[in-house]
């Protein structure tokens, strides 16, 4: 993978104005053993050049297949929340360079560890898939630019796929308890308690529940396709923002050639809990108040549009060079996905992503 | 340069007089039942790894092949690079694996008419065995 952005002084997901080759670049090998007809194993190890991104085991499952229309699976799964969120990494089960940043790159619990139940039915016209599954996340979550330590005792979700000729809807809902490990806020709370602005310490907790929900339209037929996806995310708490994101992509085939083009927009908001901490009482309750606010203006909305016109060539049946240019138009005064690399001048939040990327699976 | 050019000219038509040109294509079965009767979703959600009572086995051409070309254009109604993209996605997480494949027709009758269960595309035009039931034919 290849890729620059130009038009602006800031990076956005690790791409600035010089040319990169290695921020996205990963590779993978899968292996599944199988036994019996019923039982399999099945392990992903992942190598992956971006500072965000964990490279290591990806996936470890064991699968019982009783028949046909029943699947369990047991370790540690790819979190099954969005249309491509289980195949991100491999880029030749889709059209773009890298599935909607908008939507894709929200969700931070790319896997978990338990139990995956499937049933899957086919009538005449119409085929149906059920999945329910829960478990628990330990590790390390993007968070522009770094990574935080989240720990999810409970997670768990279920979606339905129904796909009738050529159009596939597709919804599911997904819910979590975080506990996400910010010491030094911890530390900050602690002292908050203490002095007995309670109120304030709550706000700031960084325990945090979270529900995700996704729902999907699909087209395909031999000239074009047609792809809706929509995450919306809800959380009592501050620390993970509520979230309204979607994309839509329309693309047409010509001979081994698909050219497409994406709209897509973020909207994200987190809470903003009112300061009950004095200010004039004294030095320290000052510095309380003004850590406060600090805190609270850290976290910055991330809102963007984005507009995107792409080509993929299968060069063969397993092997696809894509190009993709990405018009990105961020909120200014916020952050919207972009981290600032000059800080004399302020973020620009927009700015045009050009990638390439060769895609091969073996 | 005329002489490579003959020889260019008659290795090509070696190469394609021993490919079918049949447009259409029949669906033939191994099966015991008397008559069996797909329709063309059910054949598709078969090719495609959709389950149909469990008990058939597809059997198809290799990419680029022109049986599978007709195939995919008319019964199952995707491209092959659209084809290939859903096999990937339900290969690497385990959920489905795509039919086994052969390059020439002649594996593809073999292995259809040693296997029970087994359901194959062929071109019209080629001779089946007693072995296998036609099951429907999908027209020019």
């Amino acid at each position: 993978m290849v890729g620059t952005l130009s038009g602006s002084n800031d990076s956005y997901f690790g791409y600035d104005n010089s040319l990169s080759i290695d921020n996205d670049s990963l590779f993978a090998l899968q292996t599944t053993y199988t036994w019996n007809d019923k039982w399999s194993a099945t392990i992903q190890v992942l190598a992956h050049t971006s500072d965000t991104r964990e490279s290591g085991i990806e996936w470890a499952y064991l699968t019982y297949q009783p028949d046909k229309n029943w699947q369990f699976k047991l370790g540690r799964l790819r979190t099954p929340l969005l249309n491509y969120s289980d195949v991100r990494d491999v880029g030749i089960a889709f059209p773009w360079v890298r599935p909607p940043q908008q939507v894709y790159d929200t969700f931070l619990f790319s896997n978990y560890e338990g139990l995956s139940v499937t049933r899957t039915s086919a009538f005449d016209n119409t085929f149906i898939r059920l999945e329910g599954w829960f478990g628990r996340f330990d590790g390390d979550v993007p968070s522009v630019g770094t990574t935080v330590n989240a720990n999810l005792d409970f997670f768990g979700g279920a979606n339905a796929t129904v796909r009738q000729g050529n159009l596939e809807f597709r919804i599911s809902y997904t819910k979590g308890a975080a506990d996400v490990g910010l010491t030094e806020i911890n530390q900050f709370t602690d002292v908050l308690r203490q002095i007995g602005f309670t109120r304030n310490a709550d706000d700031l907790t960084t325990s945090d529940t979270a529900a995700f929900l996704h729902g999907s339209i699909s087209y395909d037929n031999l000239k074009y396709f047609s792809k809706t996806e929509y995450i919306a995310i809800r959380s009592s708490e501050f620390f993970i923002p509520d979230l309204n994101a979607a994309f839509t992509s329309f693309g047409y085939y010509y001979k081994n050639i698909t050219a497409y083009a994406t709209l897509a927009f973020i909207d994200t908001e987190y809470t903003d809990p009112d300061n009950e901490v004095p200010l004039g009482l004294a030095p320290q309750i000052d510095a309380l108040s003004i850590g406060f606010d600090q805190i609270v203006d850290s976290f910055l909305d991330d809102d963007l549009r984005s507009l995107s016109l792409g080509l993929r060539w299968d060069i063969l049946p397993t092997l696809a060079l894509k190009a993709e240019f990405i018009i990105l138009d961020g909120e200014q005064n916020e952050r919207s996905f972009f981290t600032n690399e000059d800080p004399n001048t302020p973020l620009d939040n927009e700015g045009t992503l050009s990638l390439i990327a060769l895609d091969w699976a073996f | 340069m005329k002489a490579i050019s003959v020889v260019a000219v008659s290795l090509f038509c070696c190469f394609i007089s021993q490919v079918s040109y049949a447009n259409e294509l029949v669906i033939v079965a191994n099966t015991a039942e008397q008559e069996i009767k797909l329709s063309k979703q059910q054949l598709r959600n078969l090719f495609m790894g959709g389950a149909i009572q469990g008990k058939y086995i597809p059997v198809s051409m290799k990419p680029s092949q022109r049986a599978r070309i007709i195939f995919n254009t008319r019964i199952i109604g995707l491209t092959e690079s659209r084809i290939q993209s859903y096999w990937a996605q339900l290969k690497f997480t385990g959920r489905s694996k795509p039919p086994i494949e052969f390059s020439t027709v002649e594996e593809l009758i073999a292995y259809t008419a040693k296997t029970p269960g087994a359901i194959t595309y062929l071109p019209s035009d080629v001779a089946i065995p007693d072995s296998l039931q036609v099951i429907f034919s999908v027209p020019e």
